[in-house]
């Protein structure tokens, strides 16, 4: 614990006398490190810049993979963290009728959270809701409730519930008792019954509480809204990794979402009463951030294949 | 070294892609291909073919029609798509094959044809006249809240420019919220105007960043201005309900009955607890007075 | 006639030494069936403590909980250990208060099991955590809203006072063994002195000792109920079907005195055997401790018809499912063996004085407390497994649960500890209250305090 607290202060004192050789805070982005102000796809520049990174190597990159850290790498960057952006309350509207199951969100989820392939924040389901309705693919996220049963029940103020809505866990403070994942009625939360995926590569990174990661061995993890690029007002990564135009995402209090596919922003409140949205389980008062909007006009209506659901 | 290898893997790798795409045809039969384009190559009809490329075609093949989109598709501007007849290209967009889905029933025949005029003029732009710099101004009017766009050449001579399609926005957190009409076309003096919307919800004042912009228009190169106005309802945040003592509240903000009810209990239970662990004291205080007696 | 009275006091005390020498024999005792005993149940927690090594190690994946059975045996461990625990209250406050004598031999046994049983639950439930070594958090960022936090403030309360009421009643029998073991060792005598108190009997410390036993007898009796309550809580302030029940606390607290009393009779029956205190602990005691569980399952069936009639008659959606599983589906064996064989069958049986007899009530104490075992398990885990929305894109695993042998061998350890203390108390302090029963006895107390 202390040992990788001392080396991620000494990352960051490195990166402070880095500043004042008027070099600028900088970062190597990297896949690890991916965010969503960095664009690990970007086609190299062929400028190369000299480097020391974190393991005192000097390394050559190109300088189209060089990003400057805007996050405040502050000690208490956290403790601002569990406050949520003044001004904002953030919703997400899911059109049924347009997702076919490509399942883009999922990946980008797992990739970007350190999550194993059976570590879900983000759960694509294949819904039936009665023996005659038809079935229907249903992206399934932490729903963020305004009443959050989960938030009620942690004993330590490990997960708890933002300004802005967004409910997050601090997997600092989590004690891992699971109570959450007992307590939440939507499936949403995941833990950490191994060791995360891939501990080994992310081990010295500064834990960011807006992403949960790195994630860490015996504490719950769970959708975070991508609340890292929700900060840098950028859309979450599954709004924007998905190819079908199923999420909205958005303010309520300018009463605006952005389909994360089209760009096109409308106005929730019509979105919402036009498509008579209806939100997930609403009969147990937890209030829900999430909306959705029924599956009807749509070009591929799944099989069922088992009849579990 | 490295640069020269990575050219070759680019190559190859494009190589595999066309054998891909060679092993799997996809036949169109002699009579659907001869079918003859029955829509003119006319900007309003490029606008509407244009408007249904980034609505529906955009997520899979791309901004730049290149294929590169989230999930990777066909290429529509490589030369391959593009030796295709008019006829043959309608029939793939009307039937579609594995992820490209048929289009029929969503789409009018007229809508696809100008889709496939659409498409032409991404590599060929030679049906139209070259395009023209134009520079945008916003006046607005404060009684009725409007917002009126002239568009007017670049040069000192400000001629105007009628019949220029402008879009109308809203500045929102991750986007611009459309308001007029999808087109606003300039009149004779080379103005437009659209009423501003109610109920639009600005910041904490009221205050709202209004766009007009010229843009992905056939005949005129891209161009904008933003102003701000006190026009909208000031946003109202509900800080002070997520900052309430609540059952989910942060361990500062336990609901008042809570903390009564609970110190309440504990007082009084260990109150009980303390106090005969001091009779114990007092057995062994009394104890020692009896030893000496 | 002070001739006689003197003859008298002098039968007296020569009958008093008798029953002091009988009530501390096991203390002189040296047998190697004792030693093996320990040793087996040392084993036993040694290997437990090696599979919590291994779980530390690797983490809570070795356990055979996931996302959807998110708690496990642990968990219905802890709430069979709580549930044990609550026997204390009934014996010694609920019985003593309501001036029932013939409980007193078992007033010490009682107490035992529930300061052994709170200990192990409370391990437990750390071996439960994903981050023990977080433990301190609770303490630093308690939140009082959380149900946790609130058991936490409960178990500990409770376990507080059952010390107390283990160890006020134990100080004149303390004092007398500082008189008695003056063969033992000397850190024996030592502990001897140190807990004695200097107590003499003089009648201030008698009333001192009276006055603190009544206040915790009677502040034992709300704080033992909330302590199950509240454990019952755990589950019941979900939503989730199976738990989202308002009589869950009643319903724990009954189970809870129905196990309790079955624990107490098979740990009488092993220390009257092993013992030979068929004088104190007669077959009048198993015929009462009989008619007192039969009492207690009764109410117990009351509520098992309330939880599960009623959600089955209405069928609701999301309840349904759970129910059915129960009833009829994958668990339905494991339910209807618990409900007969550890409820139904031992209320017909114990109607019938013969089988109140000590063997027979042995048997069906252990089918019941092995039952209750069960029961909390099937509390547990069927709701888990059956959440609102459906299972799917986790490994086909996911929707079972079948705990692994290292979780097994925990869970028995913490029962191992629990028998581990027990028997070493009974090395250690009379088991049977030697003053108390004196005193019901008709011995005066100068007897009592001199000889």
């Amino acid at each position: 614990m202390e040992d990788q607290e001392n080396s991620v202060k000494s990352r960051r004192r490195f990166l402070q006398k880095f500043g004042s050789l008027g070099l600028g805070a900088i970062a190597v982005s990297s896949a690890l490190t991916e965010s969503c102000s960095s664009n690990p796809k970007a086609p190299g520049s062929g400028k190369k810049i000299t480097l020391l990174n974190s393991k005192n190597e000097l390394v050559e990159v190109d300088s189209a993979y060089i990003s400057t850290l805007n996050k405040d790498l502050s000690p208490n960057h956290n403790s601002e963290s569990r406050n949520g952006l003044p001004g904002k309350k953030f919703v997400l509207v899911v059109d049924l009728g347009k997702c076919k199951n490509a399942r883009k969100c999922m990946d980008k989820c797992q990739a970007v959270h350190q999550l194993r392939p059976d570590q879900h924040h983000l759960n694509v389901l294949l819904m039936k809701d009665s023996e005659h309705t038809a079935p229907y693919y249903m992206p399934k996220h932490c729903q963020h409730c305004d009443n959050p049963p989960c938030v009620k029940v942690c004993p330590v103020d490990a997960t708890f519930k933002r300004t802005d809505g967004i409910v997050l866990i601090d997997n600092e403070r989590c004690i891992g008792c699971r109570f959450c994942i007992a307590a939440c009625p939507y499936s949403a939360r995941s833990f950490n019954w191994y060791e995360p995926k891939d501990a080994e590569k992310y081990k010295g990174v500064a834990y960011d509480i807006e992403k949960n990661v790195p994630q860490k061995k015996g504490t719950v993890t769970k959708c975070t809204f991508s609340a890292d690029c929700l900060r840098d007002g950028k859309l979450p990564y599954c709004v924007s990794a998905c190819p079908n135009g199923v999420y909205y995402f958005g303010n309520v209090y300018e009463d605006a979402v952005t389909n994360g596919t089209l760009g096109e922003t409308v106005s929730l409140n019509n979105l919402l009463a036009q498509n008579s949205a209806y939100r997930l389980l609403e009969d147990l008062g937890t209030a829900p951030s999430i909306y959705y909007l029924p599956p009807k006009d749509r070009t591929l209506i799944p099989e069922i294949e088992d009849t579990q659901s | 070294m490295v640069k020269i290898t990575l050219l070759i893997s680019i190559i190859l790798l494009t190589c595999t892609q066309n054998a891909k795409s060679q092993v799997k045809p996809w036949p169109v039969s002699a009579e659907d291909a001869g079918k003859i384009n029955p829509i003119p190559v006319e900007l309003k009809n490029l606008g509407i073919g244009r408007n249904i490329f980034t609505r529906t075609c955009v997520a899979c093949h791309g901004a730049k029609a290149d294929g590169k989109g989230l999930i990777p598709s066909a290429s529509l501007i490589d030369e391959t798509f593009q030796k295709q007849s008019d006829g043959s290209i309608f029939f793939k967009i009307n039937t579609g094959r594995d992820k490209m889905p048929p289009f029929k029933g969503m789409l009018k025949e007229d809508e696809i044809w100008s889709v496939v005029n659409y498409l032409r003029i991404l590599v060929n732009r030679s049906a139209l006249p070259p395009a023209k710099d134009v520079n945008l101004e916003i006046s607005t009017g404060e009684e009725i809240k409007s917002i009126t766009a002239y568009v007017h050449s670049a040069d000192s001579a400000k001629l105007p420019f009628p019949e220029v399609d402008v879009h109308f926005y809203i500045k929102r957190d991750f986007g611009l919220m459309r308001i007029g009409e999808l087109s606003n076309y300039t009149g004779a003096d080379g103005k437009v105007k659209v009423v501003f919307p109610e109920k639009i919800i600005g910041d904490k004042e009221g205050n709202v960043t209004v766009l007009a912009k010229v843009e992905d228009n056939f005949l005129y190169n891209n161009s904008e201005m933003a102003v701000e106005r006190k026009w909208g309802e000031q946003m109202v945040t509900e800080d002070e309900k997520f900052n309430q003592r609540a059952l989910w509240g942060s361990r500062d903000k336990s609901p008042v009955w809570l903390l009564l009810l609970a110190n309440g209990i504990i007082v009084g239970i260990w109150g009980v607890i303390f106090y005969v662990i001091y009779n114990l004291f007092r057995i062994k205080k009394t104890g020692k007075i009896f030893i000496k007696e | 006639m002070t001739d006689l009275h003197r003859k008298e006091i002098e039968i007296k005390k020569e009958q008093f030494q008798e029953l002091v020498a009988e009530l501390h024999s096991p203390l002189n005792r040296t047998s190697s069936s004792f030693k093996i005993w320990i040793g087996f149940l040392l084993l036993l927690m040694g290997t437990a403590a090696f599979m919590y090594v291994r779980q530390l190690r690797f983490g809570l994946g070795t356990t055979d909980m996931r996302d959807i059975a998110s708690w496990g045996l642990y968990i219905a461990d802890f709430v069979f250990l709580i549930a044990v625990s609550l026997v204390g209250s009934l014996i010694t406050a609920i019985l003593k208060l309501s001036n029932i004598k013939w409980a007193t031999p078992l007033t010490r046994i009682s107490e035992i099991i529930a300061v052994a049983a709170l200990f192990s639950a409370l391990l437990i439930i750390v071996v439960d955590m994903g981050r023990p070594d977080r433990l301190w958090h609770i303490f630093v960022y308690g939140r009082l809203q959380s149900p946790i936090v609130w058991d936490i403030l409960v178990v500990n309360t409770y376990l507080v006072i059952s010390i107390l009421l283990l160890y006020i009643p134990l100080i004149p029998d303390i004092a007398l063994l500082r008189k008695t073991m003056g063969h033992k060792p000397k850190w024996q005598q030592k502990m001897y002195k140190i807990l004695s108190l200097g107590w003499q009997g003089t009648e201030d410390q008698v009333k001192v000792l009276n006055l603190s036993l009544k206040a915790l007898m009677v502040v034992i009796i709300p704080v033992a109920l909330s302590i199950h309550t509240v454990t019952s809580w755990l589950f019941a302030s979900t939503l989730r079907p199976g738990w989202d029940s308002t009589i869950f606390g009643p319903y724990f607290v009954a189970g809870a005195f129905m196990v309790g009393a079955a624990t107490v009779i098979v740990t009488m029956y092993i220390i009257r055997e092993a013992y030979n205190f068929k004088e104190y602990i007669t077959d009048e005691h198993f015929d009462l401790m009989g008619k007192l569980l039969v009492l207690t399952s009764l109410v117990y069936l009351y509520f098992n018809l309330n939880e599960f009639m009623v959600p089955a008659y209405k069928m609701k959606s999301g309840e349904s499912a759970h129910i059915l599983g129960l009833l009829v589906g994958d668990y339905s064996l494991m339910f209807w063996s618990v409900q007969i064989i550890g409820m139904i069958a031992p209320i017909f049986l114990m109607a019938f004085k013969p089988f109140r007899k000590p063997k027979p009530m042995l048997v069906i104490s252990v089918l019941i407390v092995i039952a209750a075992f069960l029961k909390r398990f099937l509390i547990v885990t069927p709701t888990l497994l059956h959440p609102f929305l459906p299972i799917q894109n986790y490994p086909e695993s996911y929707h079972h649960y079948n705990p692994t042998f290292s979780e097994m061998m925990i869970t028995v350890g913490s029962i191992a500890g629990i028998a581990l203390v027990i028997s070493i108390f009974t090395r250690l302090f009379p088991i049977i209250p030697v003053s108390e029963t004196a005193h019901e006895q008709g011995f005066p107390n100068e007897i009592i305090n001199n000889s």
